[in-house]
């Protein structure tokens, strides 16, 4: 198994994740946890999104 | 880049945040008669019913919506799942149609979610008044910006973007613990966990709104004159130049 394989194949950015239509996205981010490298943060920003965009996500109303 | 650019992103947050909270005490009076008999509200965040039977009493709008209305914004706040973002506890995404969607972790409390929109919507209010200065426009610069926090490297005065988180902290301080409240007496005769139930906000953003290092960083610039803020009005109010700052 090569695991240098896995990660070459897999998209490293935001942009790359999103596409071209994200390319003016602009985030600010509340880091809550310092074990992890920046490009798995990118990697949990980008799930968050796509399942936004899919709809998956509770709307929350009531603060 | 100057450490008088530093104190300018500081002000802004701070100003900012207490337009947009007098302009919330604006829209809702009621809450301005309770407060000056000494019962304090929690800020609210997004519209909440209030069924008191009175029209006027119906309905409190929050600091979200009144951001929407002077930013002509659509903001909506989502839900994010803990497996899905663990590093983070929220962000914001703006998108190139003026969809501003805050993500905030179900996992923390009821206080921390609070806290958390309240500092991604500072950031919102402050990007819309400096403009392209404090943006993380660029991916590449959000991914060094990440690294930075990441290794809990302290304040960089030449680095605006990580400057504005900072900011952003005090910007949300400010807008869920209001100057109105604190020169209400809200801090002077209840302990601090009182306080934080009380406004549902963590108790340790209490502690800071009362620690006498905050409140020297805090009261000069409280005490700049109010013609200052007018810009940051304007800024808000004129919402068509937002991205251009």
């Amino acid at each position: 198994m090569s695991t240098k394989a896995t990660t070459t194949n897999k998209p490293r950015t935001l942009r790359e994740r999103l596409g071209a239509d994200h390319d003016i996205i602009d985030l600010k981010v509340q880091v809550g946890d310092n074990r992890y490298s920046s490009s798995e943060v990118l990697d949990q920003i980008a799930t968050t999104l796509e399942k936004s965009r899919n709809g998956e996500l509770i709307e929350f109303v009531d603060y | 880049m100057s450490s008088k650019e530093g104190a300018r992103i500081y002000e802004a947050a701070i100003f900012t945040a207490k337009a947009i909270v007098e302009g919330y005490f604006s829209a809702n009076p009621s809450l301005v008669k309770k407060a000056t008999k000494k019962t304090y509200h929690p800020v609210a965040l997004t519209a909440k019913k209030k069924p008191s039977g009175w029209a006027s009493d119906f309905l409190i709008r929050g600091l979200v919506n009144c951001a929407q209305t002077r930013l002509s914004k659509d903001i909506t706040i989502e839900m994010a799942e803990h497996e899905d973002m663990p590093a983070l506890h929220g962000f914001m995404d703006e998108d190139s149609e003026s969809r501003v969607r805050i993500y905030v972790r179900n996992d923390l409390n009821f206080c921390w979610r609070r806290f958390v929109v309240a500092k991604e919507l500072s950031h919102l209010l402050m990007n819309c008044y400096l403009g392209d200065s404090v943006r993380e426009a660029r991916l590449e610069e959000t991914e060094r910006l990440f690294d930075m926090l990441l290794e809990g490297a302290p304040p960089d005065e030449n680095n605006l973007p990580f400057i504005s988180e900072y900011a952003a902290l005090i910007g949300a301080v400010e807008m869920l613990i209001p100057k109105r409240y604190v020169e209400g007496g809200l801090l002077e005769n209840s302990d601090i966990l009182s306080i934080a139930e009380q406004l549902k906000v963590p108790r340790k953003w209490v502690e800071m709104r009362s620690h006498p290092e905050f409140l020297a960083i805090i009261q000069p610039i409280y005490e700049k004159e109010l013609y200052q803020m007018a810009p940051i009005h304007d800024h808000l109010y004129r919402s068509k130049n937002c991205r251009s700052g």
